[in-house]
């Protein structure tokens, strides 16, 4: 083949490519793996420790196999040593999987492992890890993954956190919908292109720079600290100098959450509002509509799919936003749900638990760093799950509202 | 009773405005006033020179990692792919992009900085052979025609991974390891490729813009591919380029939970990449919780988040401008 010279900038900028995807591909993966794995049944294995005084057995599931050591998984309270054993590899005599080998899941989520014959009764579940094939384990995986996800921090789930998130993003929807709309409808309607709507847009693509902390930052002292104090004085005086209002909650949280997606709802709305065809409204002005009439009956419909996907979008903006909420509310283990059966049943001062911070806190801080760290993939699947989902259904949305659109014009046309 | 209604409409649609414009001006404004208002800042300034060299040190490993990545998928995807892989490419980005911050940091704490601590000489070696490979090829093998460079990637994505797999195998199970797994080479790779869709999908679509209406011509013309890009995309589109170089800039300087999670948060003025550091925003989530209002270390803190603001703003306000260039130079055209 002919060389044509200097065309290695192009295998470079080529190979680039390939290095994107393959990331996408590898973190992608690596989360799916190893958020899923803690649900898998492992297989419980027995190891024969040679010691000093005499040979040991061992018997758990493997968590971290290096080339030097292997640390072993022995179950809560089985062994005076602590939870995890440590096998030196040049010590094992010999290392292999029995099958009457059994786990027990105790209510509160602890497990233990054994092989004496006859489990025990009770509350708690057994399982023979090892006997089960694929089908047996892919149930006894999604049973996990159901008590993981409905079970309170203390039997080993996330349901909390779970709550949590939703709730917040919720009421931050609730918020940040209403003057996203009307911000972009007065840009889209009102604003035209001259002096206000000039420091408007500006003040837009300014905001959506702001680095996520800032806001936090602002919420902490704007929402917390000023608003916060001052409505506990005027409405909470008699709990004081205990703060109802007056530290982190749910509230401060949601309103800290509107003001950081509040560009992505506007622009995106915005971006509707101009995409329904011209002739749909000058046909509306020429039958007699005046120009809030038109907005109601004519444009906001035209535009609802648009309004859905500015939802999406600023819910899979929220539920990634951590970084902020650290300031405004979020907590390690909050006593209570911020919602429940007593009036008024939604609670905005309390404070919460989130997913996204429990990814951070369980792989970071957790007492148990194995135990914490399986915990925080399973955390991050579920986030992922969650913001996939949305993010998805937002890209697709846009396919059918291109589609759509077309037809629009079509009719427009005619 | 009509115009009424119309006042309303347009008075409802207005206040969305007004919020807008209040939380721009609110958010500098009562950072200002309360650094103001809070205590002197004693020795506070030290530390915050620390935390400045930290942001800026995690800022320019991340870029180092982004722009290169981005600008060359980006020069890819606007020269050889057609319209229809390139809808599903920036799906693909939009998807890494989507991804929060704090699943990123998760990976880059308990997957990548102990697996460079132990695999660093091999993950230089796999690099270095692949940017050999690269090259070599790049200089014997030629592609005439520009249907053929469209596939490029899908060629060097096998090569890719057999280069892992030599290195993997040829991997010196010790050697030289960093003192801290979790330093600014860590923190830059994480932060680095989070940041390459942004980099890509700002500059991918002024570099079409220039490769659609010029490009065509041009190849008419007969020019070829590596001429089309060296004389008229580059030229014509550095700005932008350079527009979304500082685009990830601003957002890596303002970036939190990747570098809080990765870093280990360490206050050291050091130029060793393989130093742990700890940045503006970092050092705000972990400190202003616990910091005493009106103390002095509150007062840093506010200072740190002014700063912050600032950085970003006005990397952002520098970045818009020279992104909205090329459109300038193609009416000049």
């Amino acid at each position: 083949m002919k060389v044509e010279r200097g065309s290695t900038a192009i295998w470079f900028a080529s190979s680039s490519l390939s290095v994107m995807l393959l990331v996408t591909a590898a973190v992608l993966l690596l989360l799916l793996r190893n958020g899923s794995a803690p649900f898998w049944p492992a297989d419980i294995v027995e190891f024969e420790v040679r010691g000093a005084p005499e040979t040991t057995t061992v018997l758990g599931v493997v968590i971290d196999e290096a080339a030097q050591a292997i640390i072993v998984d022995s179950g809560d309270a089985s062994s005076a040593n602590g939870r995890y054993t440590r096998v030196a590899s040049a010590s094992i005599a010999s290392r292999s999987t029995p099958a009457d080998a059994y786990v027990t899941t105790a209510v509160d989520g602890s497990v233990r492992y054994a092989r004496d014959g006859a489990a025990p009764g009770g509350s708690a579940t057994v399982s023979y890890s090892n006997q089960l094939g694929a089908g047996e384990k892919l149930v006894v995986a999604a049973r996990r993954f159901i008590r993981f996800v409905s079970t309170e921090p203390s039997a080993g789930g996330v349901l909390p956190a779970l709550i949590g998130t939703v709730i917040l993003v919720l009421l931050m929807s609730v918020l940040v919908m209403p003057i996203g709309i009307a911000a972009a409808i007065w840009l889209s309607e009102y604003a035209g292109n001259r002096g206000r709507a000039r420091w408007v847009r500006a003040a837009l693509t300014s905001l959506a720079g702001v680095p996520t902390i800032v806001y936090g930052v602002l919420g902490l002292g704007l929402f917390v600290h000023t608003l916060g104090s001052t409505v506990d004085k005027l409405w909470f005086a008699e709990r004081l100098p205990a703060p109802t209002f007056g530290s982190g909650g749910l509230l401060w949280a949601a309103l800290t959450l509107a003001l950081l997606t509040l560009p992505v709802v506007v622009v995106s709305i915005e971006n509707g509002l101009a995409g329904v065809p011209r002739r749909l409204r000058d046909g509306a002005m020429a039958l007699g509509a005046t120009h809030s009439e038109v907005l109601w009956r004519v444009l906001l419909p035209a535009a609802g799919p648009t309004l859905l996907t500015a939802l999406i979008l600023a819910i899979a903006r929220a539920a990634g936003a951590v970084a902020p909420l650290m300031l405004v509310g979020v907590v390690k283990l909050a006593p209570n749900l911020p919602i429940d059966g007593e009036f008024p049943y939604l609670h905005p001062s309390r404070q919460f638990m989130h997913l996204g911070f429990s990814v951070y806190d369980q792989a970071l801080a957790s007492g148990d760093a194995y135990d914490g760290v399986a915990r925080a993939w399973s955390c991050a699947l579920l986030l992922l799950l969650m913001v996939g989902l949305l993010n998805s259904s937002a890209i697709l949305l846009r396919r059918r509202l291109d589609s759509r659109q077309r037809s629009l014009d079509v009719i427009a046309a005619a | 009773m009509r115009s009424a209604r119309e006042r309303l409409a347009r008075a409802v649609a207005s206040v969305g405005a007004w919020v807008l414009l209040l939380t721009v001006v609110a958010i500098p404004m009562f950072l200002v006033f309360q650094w103001w208002s809070a205590a002197p800042l004693g020795d506070g300034g030290e530390q915050l020179l620390v935390l400045v060299w930290g942001t800026f040190k995690a800022t320019l490993a991340a870029v180092l990692i982004a722009v290169p990545i981005g600008l060359g998928a980006a020069i890819h995807v606007a020269s050889f792919v057609g319209e229809r892989w390139r809808g599903r490419l920036r799906v693909a980005m939009e998807l890494l992009e989507s991804l929060p911050t704090v699943l990123i940091g998760l990976v880059a704490a308990i997957w990548l900085a102990p697996f460079l601590k132990f695999h660093l000489l091999a993950t230089l070696l796999a690099v270095a052979f692949f940017a050999a490979g690269i090259a070599l090829l790049g200089r014997t093998v030629g592609l005439r025609e520009r249907r053929r460079w469209v596939l490029l990637p899908l060629l060097i994505l096998p090569i890719m991974l057999l280069v892992v797999l030599v290195a993997s195998f040829f991997a010196p199970s010790a050697g030289w390891q960093p003192l801290n797994p979790w330093n600014a080479v860590v923190v830059g790779v994480a932060m680095g490729l989070a940041n390459v869709p942004l980099v890509f999908n700002s500059a991918e679509a002024s570099l079409r813009c220039i490769a659609v209406s010029f490009g065509n011509s041009a190849q008419a013309l007969g020019a070829q591919p590596l001429q089309i890009i060296r004389t008229l995309l580059l030229p014509l589109a550095w700005p932008a380029m350079l527009g979304s170089a500082l685009l990830a800039a601003s957002r890596c300087s303002g970036e939190t939970m990747i570098i809080l999670m990765a870093s280990s948060n360490t206050p050291l003025l050091s130029a060793n990449p393989f130093d742990g550091l700890r940045s503006l925003a970092a050092d705000v989530v972990l400190s202003l919780p616990v910091a005493a209002h009106s103390s002095e270390a509150y007062s840093r803190l506010l200072l740190a988040t002014l700063l912050l603001f600032a950085i970003s703003f006005v990397l952002d306000l520098l970045a818009r401008r020279f992104r909205a260039d090329p459109l300038h130079t193609e009416s000049r055209a």
